[in-house]
Order: structure tokens, then C-alpha cells, then sequence
């Protein structure tokens, strides 16, 4: 039997066994052609912000002022970044995680291990977040490049590099890396509780998109309500927005993680009694 | 039908047995297993039955892959919802064909041991033991995808052995194996049951099993409709059904002539060759004597008898074959 004076107990073997499941897990995120659409949509913000920039290099128009770039800049990170590139981003990996073993009928092989189903849950959601960490925050530090560093911005690389931009790059990747654990719960959460993540995801979305129109108590039922309160450039919510106090740092970060935990916990509790059921089978 | 070694009440004693007790599966309204009791000890136990008779789903449930929707499911004492505990005592050998995508046969069998929790080096020694145990050396370095049925099915029983269990539990596991192959494999089987360990194996190719399995579980329709050795089997079954007897002797006509005035002779055959006499009994003990009488007498010499039907095949074919045709 496995058991062996090597084999060691409690915390130490579960950190062995997710170590074991990041090699595996990173290169099945990575390395293979499903992955190539998620690295598309991660990149497209930087694609447009470069493609902004050579436009205005090759038409020779006046560059914007950094402030005001910096203001643009805000918009598409919540608006454009935050709730299409990133959600749909950990959409594909965080559901792919899980439902991905089913549709490729392998889930069996951690199945079949002395696995608790709590640290299988642990170490997919950590490679998980690994893999969009990576991409993400790839995504994000290339955008500030194209938006800042280049001729199409007046002042940027001052702005980025020794003025307020430097303060708001570290909370940009702040944000993006507490979105991927948001999103990642969620998404990680829903596939497990539904077949098809699909139409749910799509109402999630629906619901994050008219976060800013519903009530103060349920805003907090939102990943997106916590992020934006920590986001650097604030942006305006529009004249239907139900007025509310910003929510402080602190207290944004407590909802945020008391979120995803509550989120992670669903998800223990549905994979303590998955069954490994196939289609076809 | 009374089931040989069943014994519901001893899940007392259940840390040396795999222990299924009322247990039930059914996927929505769709039967998978119904009211399985059943204890099954150390040695070779085969579970036999068409494809879709709940083979796979008792297995499934024993290794806690899946949850019974009724009844309970012990293996060694440990519960099947705890594969932490379960998975350091038990190999399965799964049916399923597919693996992690790209992975190569060394890359399932070493990360299955290390997601035990073993350092690198022990995994690895144990993961080239293992493969080696099943004549995968060579290949051990090459895409699972790119394998032959006989090579996967040989990665998979590495993996299932690897961690050196003290239960195996094998579904199909002969299944696309040369004949060199499930020669090898059988003798590790063997093996395994002569250690005192417990080898569950499913098959539904039933001359395998009569060569392989101390004992049988005989599955039909999400039922066990029989279990025990197969000699056992046959005679709980006898009283329902005839035996079947082929007596080599040199007056078959004769003896014939003498079988038929008996009352629990309900049919006598001669052989195509006319040198035997196939019988169907009611009462294989009052035939022997029968048999014995004659023999004494001097009205027949008999060369040899032989249970025509005393193999898994015809017990098969009595139990759940009545109405299909070609059954006995």
C-alpha cells in the first residue's frame, strides 16, 4: 500500500497532492489549441490599445494627454476589460475546469485517487487562477504599454512611470488578479452546479452589467460592486444608477473575499457528491 | 433464490469484506442496480452478466464513483465517500477508454502516485514497477492516445496496481488482450488473490470467468440473481431447473432405455457421435445412483460423465436466458 514513512499527513500531503495536480492542470490550460481562444480575448484590449496607438502614429494626429487617457483608460478597464474580456476569459477556463473532465471523460483519473474532493476542488480553482493570473496580468501590463508608452499619448511615460500612473498600474493588477478569483469561484461554482454553464453565465453577466441599477444590499451579491470600489479612475454609472456610498477599500476586499468564499464552499459541498456519470455511458 | 455466502447482517465484520447492503441505484428513473446485497471476501470474484446488467454500476459503487441511492457500500470498513482513505486500499481498473488529454503511459501511472501524496523518486520506482509488471516498458513513453485497446487496457491495470492495493477492482480488464497478454494478466491476478487480497473482476465473455474466478456474482437486470462458487451456483439451481449430464458409455441406447422410466428424467438424448448419452435431470443425486446401479450391474460400461452445463455459460443461460433463445 501507498502508506510509507515518506507519505505525510494532513496539510503538508494535501500541498503535495495540489502540486501534483498544478503540472497537469497548467499544462492542459495552456498548452493546446481549446486555449487559444481564451488568449485571444484576453489580448484584445491590448490589440485595440495598440492599433489606437499606430493609428495615431501614422496620421500623425495630436496625442491625447495622459490625464485624460488615464480617464479613457479607466472606462475600458471596468466597462470593457472588467466585464467582457476578463469574465468571458474565466468563463472558458474556470468552467472548463471541471465540465471540461466531464466532456473528455477523464474526470475518473482524480477520481480514483486518495484525493479528499476538497483539495481536488482546491487544486483546480489554484491552477485555475494561476493560468488566468498569467494571462491577465500579461493583458493588462500590455495595455498600459500601448495606452501610456507610446507616441500616442502626451506625457504617458512620466505618467506611467513616475507620476499617479505608476500607483494606478499596481491597482489595476490589483483588481485583475481579484477579479480572476472572483470570477473564478463563480464560474467554478456554476459548473459544477449546472450541466450547461451557459445561460447562466449569460444571466451572471446580465446581472454584473446592471449591477450599478439594483439596491445597495444586493450590489453585494456582485464581484463586479466590490472591484469597481477599488478600481483607480472612477467612472460615472449614468443617470439610472441608484445612488450609494462607494464602499471603502477595506470593506470592499472583506465583501469581495467573503464572497468567494461562500462561492468556494458551494462548490466543495457540490463536489463531495459528484458523480463521475458520463455521457453515452 | 437463496444466495450462497450472503450475510446482510455482518457489516460487523465488514473491515475484512466488501460490504453491499440494500443497495440501489437508479440514474433518474432508470435502473441501474436494485436491493444488491452481497459480501465479498479475499480471492478472485468475477461479476458476471450481459452488457447493461450493473456490472460497472456495482463497481462504480464500491469504488465511490458513484453514490447509492439507496443502502450502504463498505469496503474494508472504509466508506466509499471517502476516497482519501478508500484510494490508498483500493486500484480500479476502469472500462472507460479515455485519459487526460496528451498524456503518455509513464505520465498516468507516475502523477496517479504522486496525487497519493509519494516524493518523486518513490513514485517513480513504483511507477517503473508497475509498468514494467505489465510488459509496458517500451512504450511507456509514448501518447496514450497513439496505443492499441490491449496497451491502454495494460496502462490502466498499472495504474490500478501501482499503489500496491489490497483490493483490485477490475472492470473488463481482459478486454483486448492478446492471449499472451491475459495469460500474463490472469496469473497476476492470481497473484494477487494467493497474497489474501481481493480482486473483483466484471466480465460478460463467460468462459473467462470459469477460468479465472473462485467465485461468481451473477448479474441480470440491476439484480444478483445468483452467487457462490460455480458448483454451488449450479446446485441451488438444480431443484429449478434440469441438470444436464453427457454419460460416455458403450450402450448409450441402452442406457437410454433404462434413464427413461425414471421420473426425474426429463430428457435423454444420444449424442451425434453415438457414443454418449446427454441426460437433463431433476434430481442429479437419484441419476449418480441411477448411474452407479447400472453400472454395477454390468448394464452399461461407462467411460466417463460429464456436466454438460457445469460452467458459467449454463448457469448463465438457466438463470436469465429462459426466454431467449437457444436457452436451455
Amino acid at each position: 500500500m501507498a502508506e510509507t514513512s515518506t507519505l505525510p499527513t494532513g496539510a503538508a500531503l494535501w500541498r503535495r497532492q495540489i502540486a501534483a495536480m498544478l503540472g497537469l492542470e497548467l499544462r492542459k490550460t495552456f498548452l493546446r489549441a481549446r486555449a487559444l481562444p481564451v488568449v485571444v480575448v484576453a489580448l484584445l484590449p491590448a490589440v485595440l490599445l495598440a492599433l489606437r496607438a499606430l493609428a495615431v502614429e501614422l496620421q500623425e494626429e495630436t496625442p491625447m494627454p495622459a490625464a485624460q487617457v488615464a480617464t479613457i483608460y479607466g472606462g475600458i478597464f471596468q466597462l470593457f476589460f472588467l466585464r467582457f474580456v476578463l469574465f468571458f476569459g474565466c468563463f472558458g477556463i474556470f468552467t472548463y475546469l471541471v465540465r471540461g473532465e466531464i466532456a473528455e471523460r477523464s474526470l475518473h483519473f482524480y477520481f480514483l485517487a486518495p484525493l479528499r474532493r476538497e483539495v481536488f476542488l482546491v487544486g483546480k480553482y489554484v491552477a485555475g487562477c494561476l493560468a488566468a493570473w498569467a494571462l491577465f496580468t500579461v493583458s493588462v501590463l500590455l495595455q498600459l504599454g500601448f495606452a501610456f508608452l507610446t507616441g500616442a499619448t502626451a506625457g504617458g511615460t512620466a505618467y506611467l512611470l513616475e507620476g499617479p500612473g505608476a500607483g494606478h498600474a499596481v491597482a489595476y493588477l490589483g483588481v485583475t488578479l481579484l477579479a480572476v478569483a472572483g470570477y473564478g469561484a463563480v464560474f467554478l461554482a456554476l459548473a459544477l452546479a449546472v450541466k450547461n454553464p451557459m445561460i447562466p453565465a449569460a444571466a451572471i453577466l446580465g446581472w454584473e452589467w446592471l449591477n450599478f441599477l439594483m439596491p445597495p444590499a444586493l450590489k453585494q451579491i456582485s464581484v463586479i460592486h466590490h472591484l469597481q470600489s477599488l478600481c483607480p479612475v472612477p467612472i460615472p454609472s449614468g443617470p439610472f444608477a441608484l445612488p450609494a456610498e462607494p464602499t471603502p477599500a477595506p470593506l470592499a476586499l472583506a465583501g469581495f473575499f467573503a464572497l468567494v468564499a461562500v462561492l468556494l464552499a458551494l462548490a466543495v459541498r457540490k463536489a463531495r457528491r459528484l458523480e463521475v456519470l458520463y455521457a453515452g455511458d | 433464490m437463496n444466495r450462497a455466502g450472503t450475510s446482510t447482517g455482518a457489516l460487523s465484520a465488514s473491515r475484512e469484506r466488501i460490504v453491499l447492503e440494500g443497495v440501489s441505484k437508479f440514474y433518474g428513473e432508470v435502473l441501474g442496480v436494485n436491493r444488491i446485497d452481497l459480501v465479498i471476501g479475499p480471492g478472485i470474484t468475477a461479476l458476471v452478466g450481459p452488457n447493461g446488467s450493473g456490472k460497472t454500476t456495482m463497481m462504480n459503487l464500491i469504488a465511490g464513483l458513484l453514490r447509492p441511492t439507496e443502502g450502504k457500500v463498505e469496503v474494508l470498513g472504509l466508506a466509499p465517500d471517502r476516497p482519501e482513505e478508500l484510494f490508498r486500499a483500493v486500484g480500479y481498473c476502469t472500462q472507460w477508454e479515455s485519459f487526460p488529454r496528451g498524456m503518455k503511459g509513464w505520465d498516468f501511472v507516475y502523477l496517479y502516485l504522486r496525487l497519493h501524496g509519494l516524493p518523486a523518486a518513490e513514485a517513480e520506482r513504483r511507477a517503473r514497477t508497475a509498468i514494467e509488471r505489465v510488459g509496458m516498458t517500451a512504450a511507456a513513453h509514448r501518447r496514450i492516445a497513439g496505443y492499441s485497446k490491449g496497451m491502454k487496457q495494460r496502462i490502466k491495470l498499472a495504474q490500478a496496481i501501482a499503489h500496491d492495493p489490497r483490493v483490485l477492482v477490475l472492470d473488463e480488464p481482459l478486454n483486448g488482450l492478446d492471449p499472451l497478454a491475459r495469460a500474463e494478466t490472469v496469473e497476476l491476478f492470481r497473484g494477487f488473490a494467493a497474497e489474501g487480497r481481493f480482486v473483483v473482476v466484471s466480465s460478460h465473455v463467460l468462459h473467462e470467468v470459469d477460468e479465472l474466478a473462485d467465485r461468481v456474482v451473477l448479474v441480470h437486470g440491476g439484480y444478483v440473481v445468483a452467487e457462490g462458487e460455480i458448483e454451488s451456483v449450479r446446485d441451488e439451481i438444480s431443484a429449478e431447473r434440469p441438470l444436464q449430464v453427457l454419460v460416455r458409455c458403450d450402450r448409450p441406447s441402452a442406457l437410454a432405455a433404462c434413464v427413461f422410466s425414471e421420473d426425474h428424467v426429463v430428457e435423454a438424448r444420444l449424442d451425434p457421435d453415438r457414443r454418449g448419452l446427454l441426460v437433463r435431470t431433476e434430481n442429479a443425486e437419484r441419476f449418480y445412483l441411477l448411474l452407479n446401479r447400472l453400472a454395477a450391474e454390468g448394464t452399461v460400461e461407462i467411460d466417463a460423465v460429464l456436466p454438460a452445463d457445469d460452467d458459467v455459460q449454463s448457469v448463465y443461460q438457466y438463470l436469465i436466458g429462459a426466454a431467449s433463445p437457444g436457452s436451455t
